[in-house]
């Protein structure tokens, strides 16, 4: 039946190639069909901002997995494009690289465009980040936390006057390699919203996206404002209320380490650690 | 206003502002406008995100509360002794005489033993792992999980010893 | 010098037009009040902590009116901060209101001297901390 309305379709002049090709995609055609149904149902919270008085709630959709690509978001994708195009949720890149997809996917927090669905047919349940508040469905506001990460002065600092873009900032490597598993965060704020500290305190502790990140200017030999930078963390709540809980190392989706960042920032803060003198300093000439 | 022409982001303007630090105020980092931030979620009416009830509860924030709780629960332990001490009339070893006159039964000592055993021995050995973190060591997730879990075993192992033959 | 002078208008005026067209940014101008330096206390913490490390067994080991007195020391230090921690993380102004926090951190801190002076009078009138507990473990 396929190959005649094939055949129809593409015109006399093309049979030719229309029977090979034909063939070939019936045979595929009845292998997809031949795939058994594997169905995962997906727990998602809902609330819809426009509809007053809406409480949020959560919704099961069964998707077959066989029927869709491998990670939470593929899923996702597949349930607006096909079930419920009300699903909203924010996502990007679709690579792990852009940090829009962060959200608690079977009770931890990570990008669903990397988190591949677990074949089982257990439910899974997908909340948006914790203790944020809720635009909606899966959608946080997110502004304090970037309001956060623009008080740490994200740039460098130099006290001598920079002509930007006519010298080149000298750096070593060994100085260099100080910012690896620092300057790859993608702030996508899973760390930050998986640490009860920052759920207790979100105005007041930084969280520790936040500071790894200030952490990643404070090393940086090219930066000369270290002393600055350290003075303006060290009231009690900036820094200090990270009790080494841990749970933003478990929980980055990058492999990145928070929780060591910030044990060393203190150790910076109280004298224990000294920054070192950059091997290589100044401009070219 | 050249700040502005060569590319001008904010960031030009502290550079620069660093040669005249005096007018720069010293500013602590949680001067962030919270308040507009959160007066703004109250009246859009949103709700708060699920947290405690939703997260998994995983070796990191399981060891850092019971350190948490067994830190209380020992403090309680030395309050009593404290103002025990300061609100009874007789010395202590005629509260332990009256103790050991009530012929309070193994059953209740035991337990109370071991869990107070536990609690003390958890809480230092894990203090111990508290003290390496603050070192700079120890915090590949590995090592989080293979600390945590010797920190464990050894507690129950003293509390036992502390309980039964001591 | 004179570059100095010339910055500071421009800076000035750089951050007011910035101000009127982010908000946020009004950040930068303003000075919070729940500031301090908390560095050394955090200092102050971990050794108390480190030399509980050794004056715990030490004291139990070897109980005296020395080791007592160490032990009494440290533990109400220790005890004090922790209770401080617990009080600033959970009783939260924005959650309870502005007095619930205030009360917390005095009957935190009331507690605390209360335990220092208690163990102190136990330490110097009674058989001492270590040996209490010691003797309670023999029961």
């Amino acid at each position: 039946m396929a190959l005649m309305l094939r055949s129809i379709q593409l015109g006399a002049s093309q049979t030719r190639n229309v029977t090979t090709g034909a063939v070939t995609r019936a045979a595929a055609a009845a292998a997809v069909q031949e795939k058994p149904e594997l169905k995962k149902t997906f727990t998602v919270y809902r609330f819809d901002p426009e509809k007053k008085g809406d409480k949020p709630r959560m919704q099961t959709y069964t998707v077959d997995l066989n029927q869709c690509g491998p990670m939470v978001l593929d899923a996702l994708i597949k349930i607006k494009n096909e079930i419920d195009p009300t699903l909203t949720f924010r996502r990007s890149c679709r690579e792990g690289i852009c940090g829009s997809c962060a959200m608690n996917i079977g009770g931890t927090n990570t990008l669903a465009c990397i988190c591949k669905i677990d074949k089982d047919p257990a439910d899974l349940k997908i909340y948006p980040l914790p203790h944020m508040y809720v635009v909606k469905d899966l959608v946080p506001d997110m502004s304090l936390f970037y309001a956060q990460y623009r008080s740490i002065e994200p740039w460098l600092q130099k006290k001598t006057q920079v002509d930007y873009g006519e010298k080149q900032n000298l750096q070593s490597v060994k100085d260099r390699s100080k910012l690896d598993g620092l300057y790859e965060c993608i702030l996508c704020a899973c760390c930050s919203t998986s640490c009860p500290s920052y759920w207790w305190n979100p105005d007041k502790y930084l969280g520790p996206a936040v500071l790894m990140q200030a952490y990643r200017w404070v090393i940086d030999s090219r930066d000369e404002n270290t002393a600055e930078r350290l003075k303006r963390l060290q009231d009690p709540f900036s820094v200090y209320r990270c009790h080494t809980i841990m749970n933003c190392t478990k929980t980055c989706p990058k492999g990145l380490n928070p929780g060591r960042s910030i044990a060393e920032l203190k150790k910076l803060m109280s004298g224990i650690a000294k920054k070192g003198t950059p091997e290589l300093s100044g401009t070219t000439a | 206003m050249n700040a502005i022409l060569r590319g001008g982001v904010y960031g030009r303007c502290l550079t620069r502002s660093l040669l005249s630090s005096q007018c720069v105020p010293l500013r602590a980092s949680s001067s962030i406008p919270s308040e507009a931030f959160f007066e703004k979620q109250k009246a859009l009416k949103r709700p708060l995100s699920p947290h405690l009830s939703i997260y998994k509860p995983q070796l990191t924030t399981v060891l850092s509360i019971s350190h948490r709780i067994s830190g209380i629960g020992l403090t309680a332990v030395v309050y009593g002794m404290a103002i025990g001490a300061l609100a009874s009339k007789g010395q202590f070893p005629e509260c332990i005489a009256a103790i050991q006159a009530a012929h309070v039964s193994q059953a209740i000592i035991i337990p109370t033993k071991f869990l107070t055993s536990s609690a003390f021995f958890f809480h230092f050995y894990n203090g111990i792992r508290h003290l390496c973190w603050d070192m700079g060591l120890g915090f590949t997730i590995k090592e989080l999980y293979l600390t945590g879990k010797i920190v464990v075993v050894l507690s129950a192992v003293s509390a036992a010893y502390a309980t039964f033959m001591l | 010098m004179s570059l100095l002078i010339r910055a500071m208008p421009r800076t000035a005026l750089l951050r007011a037009s910035i101000l009127k067209s982010q908000p946020c940014l009004s950040a930068l101008a303003k000075r919070e009040s729940s500031t301090g330096n908390h560095t050394p206390l955090w200092t102050a913490e971990r050794a108390v902590s480190a030399a509980l490390i050794g004056v715990t067994p030490l004291a139990l080991a070897m109980p005296n009116p020395a080791t007592n007195f160490l032990l009494s020391l440290a533990l109400t230090a220790h005890i004090h901060w922790g209770m401080e921690a617990i009080a600033v993380d959970y009783v939260r102004a924005r959650v309870v209101g502005s007095v619930l926090p205030k009360l917390a951190m005095g009957a935190v801190y009331g507690l605390s001297f209360a335990t220092l002076g208690g163990l102190m009078y136990f330490n110097f009138t009674d058989v001492g901390l270590a040996n209490a507990i010691l003797m309670f473990w023999k029961l």
